[in-house]
Protein backbone atom coordinates (compact mmCIF):
# COMPACT_ATOMS: atom_id res chain seq x y z
CA UNK A 1 0.00 0.00 0.00
CA UNK A 2 1.47 3.20 -1.14
CA UNK A 3 2.06 6.02 1.70
CA UNK A 4 -0.01 8.78 0.67
CA UNK A 5 -1.14 11.16 2.97
CA UNK A 6 -4.76 13.34 1.98
CA UNK A 7 -3.63 17.25 2.99
CA UNK A 8 -3.75 21.03 1.91
CA UNK A 9 -1.60 20.36 -0.91
CA UNK A 10 -3.58 17.40 -2.36
CA UNK A 11 -2.73 13.48 -1.82
CA UNK A 12 0.81 13.38 -1.36
CA UNK A 13 3.28 10.67 -1.05
CA UNK A 14 4.58 10.56 2.02
CA UNK A 15 7.13 7.64 1.70
CA UNK A 16 10.39 7.98 2.59
CA UNK A 17 13.66 7.60 0.47
CA UNK A 18 15.79 5.92 2.27
CA UNK A 19 12.80 3.24 2.99
CA UNK A 20 13.18 0.35 0.35
CA UNK A 21 9.80 -0.27 0.42
CA UNK A 22 8.75 3.18 -0.42
CA UNK A 23 10.71 3.15 -3.33
CA UNK A 24 9.22 -0.30 -4.49
CA UNK A 25 6.22 1.71 -4.34
CA UNK A 26 7.21 4.69 -6.67
CA UNK A 27 8.68 1.68 -9.01
CA UNK A 28 5.34 0.02 -9.31
CA UNK A 29 3.21 3.39 -9.10
CA UNK A 30 5.44 5.05 -12.12
CA UNK A 31 5.37 1.32 -14.10
CA UNK A 32 1.88 1.67 -14.11
CA UNK A 33 1.72 5.53 -15.42
CA UNK A 34 0.92 6.34 -18.81
CA UNK A 35 2.13 9.76 -18.11
CA UNK A 36 5.88 8.99 -16.13
CA UNK A 37 8.79 11.17 -18.01
CA UNK A 38 12.19 11.11 -16.20
CA UNK A 39 12.99 14.48 -14.86
CA UNK A 40 16.32 16.34 -15.83
CA UNK A 41 18.79 14.49 -14.02
CA UNK A 42 20.12 17.02 -11.83
CA UNK A 43 16.76 16.63 -9.93
CA UNK A 44 16.46 13.10 -9.65
CA UNK A 45 17.44 11.36 -6.37
CA UNK A 46 17.20 7.59 -7.36
CA UNK A 47 20.30 5.92 -10.11
CA UNK A 48 19.65 3.90 -12.80
CA UNK A 49 17.15 3.73 -15.28
CA UNK A 50 14.44 2.30 -13.23
CA UNK A 51 10.92 4.31 -13.23
CA UNK A 52 10.31 5.96 -10.14
CA UNK A 53 8.09 8.91 -8.97
CA UNK A 54 11.28 9.89 -7.17
CA UNK A 55 12.61 10.66 -10.80
CA UNK A 56 9.53 11.91 -12.50
CA UNK A 57 8.84 15.26 -13.94
CA UNK A 58 5.46 14.97 -12.88
CA UNK A 59 6.17 14.83 -9.33
CA UNK A 60 6.08 18.20 -6.88
CA UNK A 61 7.96 18.54 -3.97
CA UNK A 62 6.09 19.75 -1.13
CA UNK A 63 6.78 19.88 2.59
CA UNK A 64 5.49 16.64 3.66
CA UNK A 65 7.05 14.71 0.35
CA UNK A 66 5.44 14.90 -3.44
CA UNK A 67 2.25 15.42 -4.83
CA UNK A 68 2.10 14.28 -8.77
CA UNK A 69 0.58 16.39 -11.11
CA UNK A 70 -0.72 14.23 -13.38
CA UNK A 71 -3.35 13.24 -10.74
CA UNK A 72 -1.87 9.97 -10.36
CA UNK A 73 -1.90 9.77 -6.32
CA UNK A 74 -5.54 10.89 -6.46
CA UNK A 75 -7.08 7.92 -7.96
CA UNK B 1 36.57 40.97 -12.44
CA UNK B 2 34.66 38.32 -10.91
CA UNK B 3 31.05 37.79 -11.33
CA UNK B 4 28.37 35.33 -9.94
CA UNK B 5 25.29 34.74 -12.30
CA UNK B 6 22.16 33.50 -10.67
CA UNK B 7 18.90 32.06 -12.54
CA UNK B 8 15.55 30.73 -11.22
CA UNK B 9 11.98 30.33 -11.93
CA UNK B 10 12.32 29.71 -15.96
CA UNK B 11 10.37 26.95 -16.64
CA UNK B 12 7.53 24.71 -16.19
CA UNK B 13 7.16 21.21 -15.67
CA UNK B 14 7.96 19.85 -18.98
CA UNK B 15 10.28 22.42 -20.71
CA UNK B 16 14.34 22.02 -20.59
CA UNK B 17 15.25 22.72 -16.98
CA UNK B 18 16.74 25.93 -15.30
CA UNK B 19 20.37 23.97 -15.50
CA UNK B 20 20.42 23.42 -19.03
CA UNK B 21 19.42 27.38 -19.47
CA UNK B 22 22.36 28.47 -16.99
CA UNK B 23 24.69 26.30 -19.01
CA UNK B 24 23.35 28.23 -22.49
CA UNK B 25 23.87 31.20 -20.72
CA UNK B 26 27.28 30.22 -19.90
CA UNK B 27 27.77 29.12 -23.16
CA UNK B 28 26.38 32.20 -25.11
CA UNK B 29 29.27 34.57 -22.89
CA UNK B 30 32.15 32.05 -23.43
CA UNK B 31 31.55 32.35 -27.43
CA UNK B 32 31.22 36.02 -27.41
CA UNK B 33 34.57 36.18 -25.48
CA UNK B 34 32.63 37.89 -22.93
CA UNK B 35 33.75 35.80 -20.13
CA UNK B 36 35.37 32.35 -19.00
CA UNK B 37 33.18 30.62 -16.58
CA UNK B 38 32.88 27.91 -14.04
CA UNK B 39 30.53 25.13 -13.49
CA UNK B 40 27.05 25.48 -12.73
CA UNK B 41 25.56 24.66 -9.32
CA UNK B 42 22.46 23.93 -8.22
CA UNK B 43 21.27 25.34 -4.49
CA UNK B 44 17.78 24.13 -3.28
CA UNK B 45 15.33 26.85 -1.45
CA UNK B 46 12.40 26.26 0.56
CA UNK B 47 9.67 24.09 -0.18
CA UNK B 48 6.58 25.86 1.14
CA UNK B 49 3.10 26.29 0.16
CA UNK B 50 3.49 30.21 -0.42
CA UNK B 51 5.89 30.21 -2.57
CA UNK B 52 5.33 29.55 -6.19
CA UNK B 53 7.64 26.72 -7.79
CA UNK B 54 7.33 24.44 -10.41
CA UNK B 55 8.50 21.48 -8.88
CA UNK B 56 11.31 21.43 -7.02
CA UNK B 57 12.36 25.13 -6.10
CA UNK B 58 16.21 25.32 -6.52
CA UNK B 59 18.19 28.13 -8.50
CA UNK B 60 20.77 27.75 -10.38
CA UNK B 61 24.46 30.06 -10.22
CA UNK B 62 27.87 29.76 -12.18
CA UNK B 63 30.97 32.17 -11.70
CA UNK B 64 32.19 34.24 -14.60
CA UNK B 65 35.81 36.15 -15.15
CA UNK B 66 35.03 39.00 -16.61
CA UNK B 67 36.29 42.42 -18.32
CA UNK B 68 35.98 45.38 -15.69
CA UNK B 69 34.08 47.22 -18.07
CA UNK B 70 32.15 44.83 -19.66
CA UNK B 71 29.79 44.11 -16.91
CA UNK B 72 26.30 46.13 -18.83
CA UNK B 73 27.40 44.06 -21.85
CA UNK B 74 27.33 40.77 -19.58
CA UNK B 75 24.14 41.77 -18.43
CA UNK B 76 21.90 41.87 -21.40
CA UNK B 77 23.66 38.64 -22.61
CA UNK B 78 22.57 36.93 -19.39
CA UNK B 79 18.89 39.12 -19.83
CA UNK B 80 18.87 38.14 -23.50
CA UNK B 81 18.94 34.86 -23.67
CA UNK B 82 17.17 33.79 -20.37
CA UNK B 83 14.15 35.37 -21.71
CA UNK B 84 14.38 33.68 -25.05
CA UNK B 85 14.95 30.58 -23.20
CA UNK B 86 12.37 30.63 -20.75
CA UNK B 87 9.02 29.23 -20.55
CA UNK B 88 6.29 31.86 -21.26
CA UNK B 89 4.25 30.49 -18.20
CA UNK B 90 8.01 31.42 -16.03
CA UNK B 91 8.74 33.80 -13.93
CA UNK B 92 12.39 34.02 -14.70
CA UNK B 93 15.24 36.29 -12.43
CA UNK B 94 18.70 37.28 -12.99
CA UNK B 95 20.95 38.15 -10.53
CA UNK B 96 24.63 38.77 -11.63
CA UNK B 97 26.86 39.74 -8.51
CA UNK B 98 30.22 41.63 -8.54
CA UNK B 99 32.03 39.41 -6.02
CA UNK B 100 35.04 41.98 -5.36
CA UNK B 101 32.67 44.97 -5.54
CA UNK B 102 30.26 43.81 -2.70
CA UNK B 103 29.91 46.09 0.15
CA UNK B 104 28.52 43.57 2.40
CA UNK B 105 29.28 40.19 0.96
CA UNK B 106 27.71 38.47 4.40
CA UNK B 107 24.15 40.17 4.00
CA UNK B 108 23.80 38.29 0.80
CA UNK B 109 24.62 34.92 1.51
CA UNK B 110 22.36 35.10 4.78
CA UNK B 111 19.84 35.94 2.46
CA UNK B 112 20.76 32.97 1.03
CA UNK B 113 20.56 30.69 3.99
CA UNK B 114 16.90 32.46 5.19
CA UNK B 115 15.75 31.22 1.29
CA UNK B 116 15.91 28.19 2.95
CA UNK B 117 14.60 28.42 5.72
CA UNK B 118 11.68 30.89 5.75
CA UNK B 119 9.17 32.35 2.95
CA UNK B 120 11.13 36.21 1.62
CA UNK B 121 9.01 38.58 -0.74
CA UNK B 122 10.69 39.75 -3.49
CA UNK B 123 10.95 43.71 -2.38
CA UNK B 124 12.97 42.36 0.01
CA UNK B 125 15.41 41.05 -2.83
CA UNK B 126 15.23 44.11 -4.64
CA UNK B 127 15.70 46.37 -1.53
CA UNK B 128 18.88 43.84 -0.47
CA UNK B 129 20.27 44.11 -4.39
CA UNK B 130 20.22 47.86 -4.59
CA UNK B 131 21.91 48.01 -1.16
CA UNK B 132 24.97 46.15 -2.08
CA UNK B 133 25.10 46.97 -5.52
CA UNK B 134 23.81 43.85 -7.33
CA UNK B 135 22.28 43.93 -10.70
CA UNK B 136 18.40 41.85 -10.23
CA UNK B 137 15.98 41.90 -13.05
CA UNK B 138 13.07 40.02 -14.16
CA UNK B 139 12.24 38.60 -17.71
CA UNK B 140 8.77 38.00 -17.38
CA UNK B 141 5.67 37.15 -15.45
CA UNK B 142 5.38 37.74 -12.41
CA UNK B 143 9.29 37.95 -12.02
CA UNK B 144 8.58 36.16 -8.02
CA UNK B 145 12.60 34.04 -9.67
CA UNK B 146 14.28 37.49 -8.54
CA UNK B 147 14.09 36.09 -5.09
CA UNK B 148 15.38 32.99 -5.91
CA UNK B 149 18.34 34.03 -8.62
CA UNK B 150 19.90 36.33 -5.38
CA UNK B 151 19.18 33.93 -3.18
CA UNK B 152 21.18 31.36 -5.05
CA UNK B 153 24.13 33.74 -5.88
CA UNK B 154 24.16 34.32 -1.95
CA UNK B 155 23.94 30.29 -1.12
CA UNK B 156 27.34 30.20 -3.87
CA UNK B 157 29.08 32.40 -2.26
CA UNK B 158 29.23 30.99 1.00
CA UNK B 159 31.00 27.93 -0.75
CA UNK B 160 29.21 25.49 1.44
CA UNK B 161 25.70 24.76 -0.36
CA UNK B 162 24.37 22.40 -3.23
CA UNK B 163 25.32 20.21 -5.90
CA UNK B 164 27.01 20.49 -9.14
CA UNK B 165 25.50 20.26 -11.98
CA UNK B 166 25.84 16.98 -14.33
CA UNK B 167 27.01 13.46 -13.25
CA UNK B 168 30.65 12.64 -13.81
CA UNK B 169 31.81 9.20 -15.25
CA UNK B 170 35.52 8.87 -13.35
CA UNK B 171 37.93 6.24 -15.15
CA UNK B 172 38.88 3.53 -13.31
CA UNK B 173 41.04 0.13 -13.24
CA UNK B 174 38.74 -2.66 -14.31
CA UNK B 175 37.62 -3.49 -10.83
CA UNK B 176 35.90 0.24 -10.90
CA UNK B 177 38.22 1.59 -8.58
CA UNK B 178 41.08 4.38 -8.60
CA UNK B 179 43.51 6.52 -6.65
CA UNK B 180 42.72 9.50 -5.14
CA UNK B 181 45.12 11.07 -7.03
CA UNK B 182 43.98 9.99 -10.14
CA UNK B 183 40.20 11.28 -9.61
CA UNK B 184 41.41 14.97 -8.88
CA UNK B 185 42.91 14.88 -12.50
CA UNK B 186 39.58 14.84 -13.76
CA UNK B 187 37.50 17.59 -12.33
CA UNK B 188 37.49 16.97 -8.50
CA UNK B 189 39.19 19.27 -5.95
CA UNK B 190 39.06 16.92 -3.12
CA UNK B 191 38.13 13.59 -1.69
CA UNK B 192 36.13 13.38 1.20
CA UNK B 193 33.49 10.93 3.95
CA UNK B 194 30.29 12.52 4.86
CA UNK B 195 32.17 13.51 8.29
CA UNK B 196 34.27 16.04 6.38
CA UNK B 197 37.30 14.05 6.12
CA UNK B 198 39.50 14.48 3.38
CA UNK B 199 41.52 11.30 1.70
CA UNK B 200 45.10 11.41 0.88
CA UNK B 201 46.25 10.90 -2.71
CA UNK B 202 47.44 7.55 -2.33
CA UNK B 203 43.82 5.97 -1.11
CA UNK B 204 41.58 3.87 -3.26
CA UNK B 205 37.87 4.65 -4.27
CA UNK B 206 35.12 2.31 -6.06
CA UNK B 207 34.07 5.49 -8.79
CA UNK B 208 31.37 3.18 -10.00
CA UNK B 209 28.92 4.28 -13.36
CA UNK B 210 28.70 8.20 -11.98
CA UNK B 211 29.86 10.69 -9.46
CA UNK B 212 27.36 13.94 -8.27
CA UNK B 213 29.97 16.33 -6.93
CA UNK B 214 29.05 18.66 -3.90
CA UNK B 215 30.29 22.08 -3.42
CA UNK B 216 31.93 22.34 0.08
CA UNK B 217 34.88 24.92 0.75
CA UNK B 218 34.12 26.52 -2.52
CA UNK B 219 35.32 23.39 -4.01
CA UNK B 220 34.54 20.75 -5.95
CA UNK B 221 34.11 17.58 -3.20
CA UNK B 222 33.42 13.99 -4.09
CA UNK B 223 31.58 12.35 -1.32
CA UNK B 224 32.44 8.45 -0.48
CA UNK B 225 31.92 6.24 2.21
CA UNK B 226 33.87 2.87 3.72
CA UNK B 227 33.13 0.24 1.15
CA UNK B 228 32.71 -3.70 2.36
CA UNK B 229 35.52 -5.45 3.24
CA UNK B 230 35.81 -7.25 -0.13
CA UNK B 231 35.81 -4.75 -2.21
CA UNK B 232 38.77 -3.29 -4.69
CA UNK B 233 38.80 -0.16 -2.67
CA UNK B 234 38.52 0.79 0.86
CA UNK B 235 36.21 3.73 -0.04
CA UNK B 236 33.43 3.71 -2.65
CA UNK B 237 31.66 7.11 -3.68
CA UNK B 238 28.16 7.43 -2.30
CA UNK B 239 24.94 7.46 -3.91
CA UNK B 240 23.11 10.48 -5.09
CA UNK B 241 20.41 9.23 -3.10
CA UNK B 242 22.44 10.16 0.06
CA UNK B 243 23.56 13.66 -1.48
CA UNK B 244 19.83 14.69 -1.87
CA UNK B 245 20.38 17.15 1.83
CA UNK B 246 22.98 19.06 -0.11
Amino acid sequence: MAPISHTPSGAVFVGDLDSAADLVETFSLASGCGGYSRDDDDECYVSGDELTCFNCRGRRWVSEGFTCMKGLLSE
Amino acid sequence: MRVLISIDDTDDAFSKGTGEIAEMIAAELVSAELATVGRVTRHQLLIHPDIDYTSHNSSMCFVAEIAEDSLSQVIASCAGKLAAESVEAADPGLAVVPVDRLVDPGRLMAFGLEAKERVIAKDEAYALAEALGVHLSEHGGTGIGVIGALAGAGLKLTGNDGRFKGKFRLSADEQGATEVAHIKLQGVDAVRTLDGDELNDDERVLVGDECKLILRDGIAVLMVKPSDGASAAAWTVVDRMALRSF
